[in-house]
């Protein structure tokens, strides 16, 4: 970069930092320089605080709070040696699964990861509009567990903002 | 897989809201797919995973990732980012099945709420696998975060970004399940009401040829935050 597009970039910089400024453009140039040398995070090793797969494992499946940080501190590859046999156990005692089943459930959703699979929405991966409660409600009361039709579904089936049909996708934020 | 048992009749009766509400007090902190966490989690809003997503359209692979507390801060305003610089993001993926991953995309963030760039790196395979993590040399990508209601999106070597504020895409009816758990109904309603309607989250979303990633029907992926 010369010293001039340096000078060019420091302005452009701290005229954002004035405020809020409007901005419609593509974002930064191609040209910035590698931002690394700006980041605290360089050159550390940094501990892993959180992690997500499938949505609701954490929350539904794992129960003391000192069980959900290291699950939060898991690994996938680790995940069937490690939580197998406690997920189990909360699917049993709190969703009143028999452990035959309880384990198979704890195996269904063990790696915790999303996999594309066939494409076709969750749990092959998972689209915006997917109904992901309604998928884990069947497969807790259904599925894998005793039927009980009442609590397959919270009867919210879609958003309350329709999704962007281009990038990024997600509906715009709400106003205050 | 579908199952039916000879003793389902257990449900029925008073017995059946019993049993039922107290197999949803597992739900009973639910406040999204993971809004809400363990303690670890929970008190660092910046770095609390709410949601992932992944999904193709038609050559691309979209990953997105979401971040908010609903306990700590269920208001999430436009104007201020709550992207932490001292928090790597970090989406991974696994291509070959070992359930460990042989790409990651990263993102970390420089500057202040109201004037910060997301950096991404990646796709590459990640310096240290597992539950540690470094920043990882690779392409990059950067874009200014979004903080008012129209995205700014950068695009490069075929990767499109974008990091900032979006609504929730979360639904769920979060408060019928918190009257079932309270003894004062017993069932959902139809229709229900999507507790995190007119809720926001600070969004990471990435797009990317799926030629960079291999077969897409034996990738998996999954999400990660990570501090020093």
């Amino acid at each position: 970069m010369t010293d001039i597009r340096r000078t060019l970039r420091t302005l452009v910089l701290l005229s954002l930092g004035l405020g809020t400024v409007a901005c419609d453009d593509e974002g930064l140039g191609p040209e910035d320089p590698d931002p690394i040398s700006e980041s605290i995070l360089r050159n550390e090793v940094l501990v892993q605080v959180d992690r997500f797969g499938l949505p609701g494992v954490n929350t539904a499946f794992t129960d003391a709070a000192t069980m959900k940080d290291g699950y939060n501190r898991g690994t996938p590859a680790t995940d069937e040696a490690r939580f197998l046999a406690s997920l189990s156990a909360v699917i049993q005692a709190r969703f009143g699964l028999d452990p035959a089943d309880a384990d198979a459930l704890a195996d269904f959703v063990l790696p915790d990861v999303q996999p594309l699979g066939n494409l076709s929405g969750f749990p092959n991966g998972r689209r915006l509009e997917d109904d992901v409660i309604d998928t884990v409600l069947s497969l807790i009361f259904g599925v894998f567990g005793p039927d009980v039709p009442a609590l397959q579904s919270d009867n919210v089936d879609a958003n309350d903002r329709p999704f962007l049909t281009e990038f990024p996708y997600l509906a715009d934020p709400h106003a205050p | 897989m579908t199952r039916f048992h000879a003793d389902a009749g257990r449900f029925a009766g008073i017995a059946s809201l019993a049993i039922a509400a107290a197999a949803l007090a597992g739900f009973g902190l639910v406040t999204a797919a993971d809004h809400t966490d363990g303690p670890l989690a929970a008190g660092d809003q910046a770095a609390d995973i709410a949601d992932v997503f992944s999904f193709v359209t038609g050559d691309n692979l979209v990953l997105a990732l979401t971040i908010s507390n609903v306990q700590a801060a269920p208001e999430i305003q436009l104007g201020q980012s709550i992207f932490d610089p001292e928090v790597l993001y970090q989406f991974k993926i696994d291509g070959d099945g070992d359930a460990v991953e042989d790409l990651v995309i990263q993102a970390f963030v420089t500057g202040n709420p109201s004037n910060q760039v997301m950096h991404f790196r990646g796709p590459v395979a990640p310096a240290v696998a597992g539950d540690e993590a470094r920043i990882v040399q690779g392409p990059v990508a950067s874009v200014r975060v979004s903080t008012d209601a129209t995205p700014i999106t950068n695009e490069r070597q075929g990767m499109r970004v974008f990091a900032g504020v979006r609504d929730d895409p979360f639904f769920f009816d979060l408060a019928q399940l918190l009257q079932i758990l309270g003894g004062q109904a017993s069932g959902f309603e139809d229709p229900g009401t999507d507790t995190f309607a007119g809720l926001n989250v600070y969004a990471l979303v990435v797009e990317l040829p799926l030629a960079l990633l291999g077969d897409p029907s034996s990738l998996t992926v999954w999400a990660t935050t990570h501090r020093l």
